[in-house]
């Protein structure tokens, strides 16, 4: 579970350049049409949600592994965000912090990771229950409804109109609206519900959920419900021409304004948007080709790199094999270096060319070094790869690689203590 | 005796209750499905909260109003006086417009429309 909580913080970093990014883009595009907002939005929920992702040359998020999952081992636990100003600055003090002494039993690291772990569960399941509790309320509340017509139903506890549903939206409206408003908020419902709105809305509050600690994500989370409203205004208006612009804002007035007088209830998360959305549905203009040219250009270039991770090391073994290589094993005193036969370079070169997953780290200097293998290229070049009880890393050109790839860790393992690799084969 | 207030689903319910009564609930809860789409625990629900404010009762299964037509349609109301009942709605739901604007804000952007001009 705590290497679950690692990855979800890891992802967390390196996302946040993304919203960055994402905000960057925005100020660009303000002249776009505003479902341009919405796909850069998408961006950020695809690298909150995707299983796998590729490593690119492109990728300007600086580090996939901030926190190497082998951090709680490591002798001198540090930080790999990927810029060294903030490394040389953040690692003294973790240094000072949680290098553990030799004669504890568990290093200060582990405690600290599972209480993190378990208050980021607690967040979250917390999270959880709100959201569907509300939704419980919302949807005992609105029992008593009466209908209009369709998927359409009035209720006095309704206090604005709104849509309710994942699987059949249902629109709730308030009673009090003239016909005119009524029809104008229905077809802004209707938007909603062509958008698919009613499943991307609670999916964006789930994904952002996971990632609760983040402060970007929720500024995200506020601006996408803006961006969807603004969107939705847009498509009404495409579909019922600049004439009905006064009265769509007049019906989005009549819906924002207490009947009861001066009463203002306090305004709910992210949507005091209704003045700017008003003038946005004034002065709507539909935009120019180019600039949804520019938007789709933007969303493909921030795809390639920010949905991608730092490459990290790679080897072409193909080009440059290793041609002659020992392993050890540093536990045994008596050990003696194992040569490698041509048979198993073949196999050592094949691992090599297909290892993922290795960023730069320093992390593991200082532990206590339990395999290693002394690999010579062919252009003279050496490489040690080492293992260690938290991981291993990669010494290549005088700069170190920790290895994430837990497939190849167990090769090197097996390989060093002389067991049979054969099952590691055929699985890889 | 001051009249209960009703609100206007429970007034439709009514509606039903005055054509039918005195009526067992269960014909209640059927006729409440057929004409408002309403599920049995949704009537029996409402049967139970007009009866706590003395607006029907029930005796055994059967129930019967305890205020006349001309009565309920003085003490209708069509908005919920407790506008923060339950909260707003959760972030994850699509609206057409939260929160509430202040009267002068209001007042501010009506002019804006009446003023605007297509250009």
């Amino acid at each position: 579970m705590e290497r679950a909580f690692l990855d979800v913080f890891n992802n967390s970093v390196a996302v946040s350049w993304l919203v960055l990014a994402v905000l960057l883009a925005r100020l660009l595009l303000r002249k776009a049409p505003k479902s341009a907002r919405c796909a850069l939005w998408t961006l950020v929920g695809l690298r909150l949600c995707l299983p796998v992702r590729f490593r690119s040359v492109f990728s300007l998020v600086p580090s996939a592994y901030t926190l190497n999952p082998g951090i709680a081992l490591a002798a001198r636990p540090r930080i790999d965000s990927g810029l060294p100003a903030v490394d040389r600055l953040i690692n003294p003090a973790v240094a000072r912090s949680f290098t553990p002494e030799p004669w504890a039993s568990a290093n200060p690291l582990q405690i600290w990771l599972y209480i993190a772990a378990w208050v980021w569960l607690t967040g979250l399941g917390l999270l959880l229950l709100y959201a569907a509790v509300s939704y419980l309320r919302l949807y005992l509340r609105m029992a008593p409804s009466l209908p209009l017509r369709d998927n359409i139903r009035l209720s006095e506890r309704a206090e604005t109109p709104f849509l309710m549903g994942f699987v059949r939206p249902r629109i709730y409206l308030p009673l009090g609206l003239d016909e005119e408003d009524r029809e104008l908020a229905v077809t802004h419902e209707w938007a909603h519900v062509e958008r698919r709105d009613h499943v991307l809305r609670p999916l964006a509050f789930l994904l952002v959920s996971v990632y609760w600690f983040n402060p970007l994500l929720w500024l995200s989370f506020a601006l996408l419900c803006r961006d969807i409203e603004l969107a939705c205004d847009e498509r009404v208006l495409k579909k019922l021409g600049p004439e009905q612009k006064k009265a769509y804002s007049r019906a989005l007035l009549a819906c924002s304004t207490s009947r009861r007088g001066a009463l203002a209830c306090p305004v709910a998360f992210g949507e005091k948007g209704v003045e700017g959305r008003i003038k946005s549905i004034l002065t709507y203009r539909k935009p120019p080709v180019w600039l949804s040219l520019l938007a789709a250009a933007l969303c493909v270039l921030l795809a390639l790199c920010f949905l991608t991770d730092p490459p990290g090391l790679r080897l072409d073994t193909a080009a440059d094999p290793v041609v002659a290589a020992q392993a050890r094993d540093l536990r045994l005193d008596t050990d003696q270096p194992r040569e490698y036969r041509q048979a198993e370079l073949d196999e050592l070169n094949s691992r090599l060319a297909h290892l993922s997953s290795s960023t730069e780290s320093g992390i593991f200097e200082g532990s206590t070094r339990l395999f290693s293998i002394d690999a010579e290229m062919e252009s003279g070049e050496s490489l040690r790869i080492s293992g260690y009880r938290a991981g291993g890393d990669i010494l290549y050109k005088n700069r170190r690689y920790a290895i994430e790839d837990g497939e190849f860790l167990t090769y090197l393992a097996r390989f060093c203590q002389r067991e049979d690799t054969s099952p590691a084969i055929e699985a890889g | 005796m001051e009249t209960p207030k009703i609100f206007e689903s429970e007034y439709r319910f009514c509606q039903i209750l005055w054509e039918q009564e005195p009526v067992k609930s269960t014909v209640l809860a059927r006729l409440c499905a057929e004409r408002l789409g309403w599920s049995k625990a949704t009537t029996y629900t409402v049967i139970k909260r007009l009866t706590e404010r003395g607006v029907v009762k029930s005796e055994g299964a059967v129930v019967s109003s305890l205020i006349s037509r001309e009565q309920a349609e003085a003490a209708r109301i069509d908005e919920l006086v407790e506008s923060t009942f339950g909260g707003s709605l959760p972030a994850f739901v699509a609206a057409f417009a939260r929160g509430r604007l202040k009267e002068k804000d209001a007042e501010a952007l009506r002019r804006m429309i009446d003023e605007y001009e297509e250009g």
